[in-house]
């Protein structure tokens, strides 16, 4: 299936994946209300590490094997059987964090949602044909394919 | 392929999985799961909140409610398994009826610890592992006019049910007979930190003894006994020191036991097409290559989905358990991944502590690889270790970075990011 990749060798740490992916998160899909004015204010899915001359954005690898869906306490982690997406219905969750423990990209984070500590991670953005990130990132340091 | 019957014995996190994988692999089969509970399958590690209501039934649930139909899985609720016959390839329900199989997952679970205590017969006496008995001490406590509980045991089981006696207004005292609290999954200096913290929000704790009697007047608990000699007032006990693998009814079957049910690398037990996963198995341990129960759900899940897998014949190797867990008490977060506590430093062990305030963080390594990572209230990313663990990599190189708040890949070697970041997970 086709998940977002990292292609570290181009990626500038200009931190648009992060911008894309709050505003496409956001009710508003402005960035500037959803960065300024929203409450809570959307996190960013993906993640830029840089640690100069290096930089590189990680999200969700929707894993065949998915950790998180077996350290889910109570199936909020589930996969869609239907297109591989791993799911993570956040009105089911706890907040425990054994997600966050699981996951060996620690890529899920902790989040805020009607005042309920719940988990937060990269959705492939269900709304498009090529999750946010991917159609902001300028120098095509994230790439959208499937590499089965 | 044959029409295999496959008989699952245990609804919880490994029998589903192993029917998710079977299903995979055989979508023909006949698929039966037996269960002693009536319940579709739940969320086992979450009624503590459900008991005092942070929590309500949909959340409850671990899968939808077609689960069962959209597998094509028959259930057999409310019936316990009592014994099996490996010649027959029969497992014999507790209505003597006989259920026949091909092949069998045995994933039974663990049974609450309850040593023989003076007093204990009787009602005001609890034990905490199941909805209904989250549902039942609920219920037992509303109806007492000042709710005083004892909790026996100090492990998570315990503290989680003292947190939500406390969320429900209950006075709760915790006697741990260890030196302090969380002794499986913590070092003393975290696990002083998580009491202090419990106690600060109210939480009574006595280490270093246990309950010798429960006092009753006509019946009706009044209070306990401590080894100690301490007397301490209640109505209410809970008895949590620790579950044992549920494996009685294999008596007579000639399945090898050990702690728990032996089982190889396919997660097979001695006898060939009876399988055991979850807290019930011994399988192997990843980090000290020998067979342990690790009751943990990830281990539990990632074992049923191999003997479900294996059951149907497409093979699949454990790569070994590694115990971790994560929890939090009164909004506060703890992650403890590998060995945090058995250091060593004749057999090469070493540890790296940062101590800055609320955050506690310490790394254990042996001959320079990462064993264990402790963490308090700050688990960001913390799954990141998770992979170094099991990739068995030397660190020694980048010790100094490890612990540091914005750690991530790019302070790992290149030719591990490479495979973690340009394949498919």
């Amino acid at each position: 299936m086709k998940v977002v990749y990292p292609r570290e060798q181009w990626c500038v740490a200009c931190n648009l994946c992060e911008v894309a992916c709050i505003t496409e998160h956001s009710k508003t899909k402005d960035p500037l209300k959803a960065y300024l004015t929203e409450k809570p204010r959307p996190i960013s899915r993906t993640r830029v590490e840089y640690k100069p001359p290096l930089a590189v954005s990680i999200m969700c690898r929707h894993c065949e094997e998915a950790e998180c869906v077996e350290a889910c306490k109570n199936g909020t982690l589930t996969r869609n059987e239907i297109t591989g997406r791993i799911e993570l219905n956040q009105d089911k969750c706890l907040g425990c964090w054994m997600c966050v423990m699981a996951c060996p990209y620690g890529v899920i984070s902790q989040f805020t949602k009607d005042d309920r500590p719940v988990a937060n991670k990269c959705d492939l953005c269900p709304n498009r044909e090529i999750p946010a990130c991917v159609a902001v990132c300028p120098n095509r340091a994230l790439v959208f394919e499937d590499r089965g | 392929m044959e029409h295999r019957k496959y008989v699952i014995i245990g609804n919880s996190y490994a029998g589903v999985f192993a029917i998710e994988a079977i299903r995979r692999h055989d979508k023909e089969g006949d698929i039966t799961v037996v269960s002693r509970e009536t319940y579709h399958a739940y969320a086992r590690a979450a009624i503590h909140e459900y008991m005092d209501g942070i929590i309500g039934d949909s959340q409850m649930y671990y899968r939808d409610r077609d689960f069962y139909e959209r597998h094509r899985v028959t259930t057999i609720l409310g019936r316990a398994v009592t014994g099996i016959e490996p010649r027959e390839n029969k497992v014999v329900l507790d209505n003597r009826q006989k259920v026949g199989f091909d092949r069998l997952m045995i994933s039974t679970g663990g049974i609450p610890i309850t040593p023989p205590i003076e007093g204990s017969a009787g009602p005001g006496m609890f034990t905490f592992t199941t909805w209904d008995d989250a549902k039942i001490l609920r219920d037992w406590v509303k109806k007492q006019k000042e709710p005083r509980a004892v909790v026996i045991g100090g492990g998570l089981i315990g503290l989680q049910c003292a947190e939500g006696l406390k969320h429900m207004g209950v006075d709760v005292t915790i006697v741990e007979l260890a030196d302090y609290v969380l002794v499986k999954a913590l070092d003393q200096l975290a696990a002083h930190r998580v009491q202090k913290w419990l106690e600060k929000n109210g939480l009574k704790i006595i280490t270093g003894s246990t309950v010798e009697s429960v006092n009753r007047v006509k019946g009706v608990v009044t209070g306990v006994k401590l080894k100690n000699g301490e007397k301490l007032k209640c109505n209410t006990v809970v008895l949590s020191i620790g579950v044992r693998p549920n494996t009685g009814f294999t008596e007579g079957s000639g399945i090898k036991l050990s702690r728990g049910i032996l089982v190889d690398n396919g997660m097979q037990t001695n006898i060939e097409g009876i399988f055991a996963a979850g807290d019930v198995a011994e399988a192997e341990d990843f980090l000290r290559k020998r067979q342990d129960v690790i009751p943990i759900i990830p281990v539990a899940t990632m074992q049923g989905k191999i003997a479900g897998s294996n059951m149907t014949g497409k093979k699949r190797a454990y790569p070994g358990g590694l115990p971790q867990n994560a929890f939090q008490f009164f909004g506060k977060n703890t992650v403890s991944i590998g060995n945090v506590i058995y250091i060593d430093k004749n057999d090469g062990f070493e540890e790296i502590i940062r101590d800055e305030g609320d955050v506690y963080k310490k790394a254990v390594l042996q001959y320079g690889k990462l064993v264990g990572i402790l963490s308090m209230n700050y688990i960001t990313r913390i799954g990141i270790y998770n992979s170094i663990i099991r990739a068995r990599m030397d660190i020694s190189g980048i010790k100094d970075k490890i612990l540091s708040d914005n750690f991530g890949f790019l302070d790992l070697p290149e030719g591990f990011r490479d495979e973690m970041l340009t394949k498919p997970g």
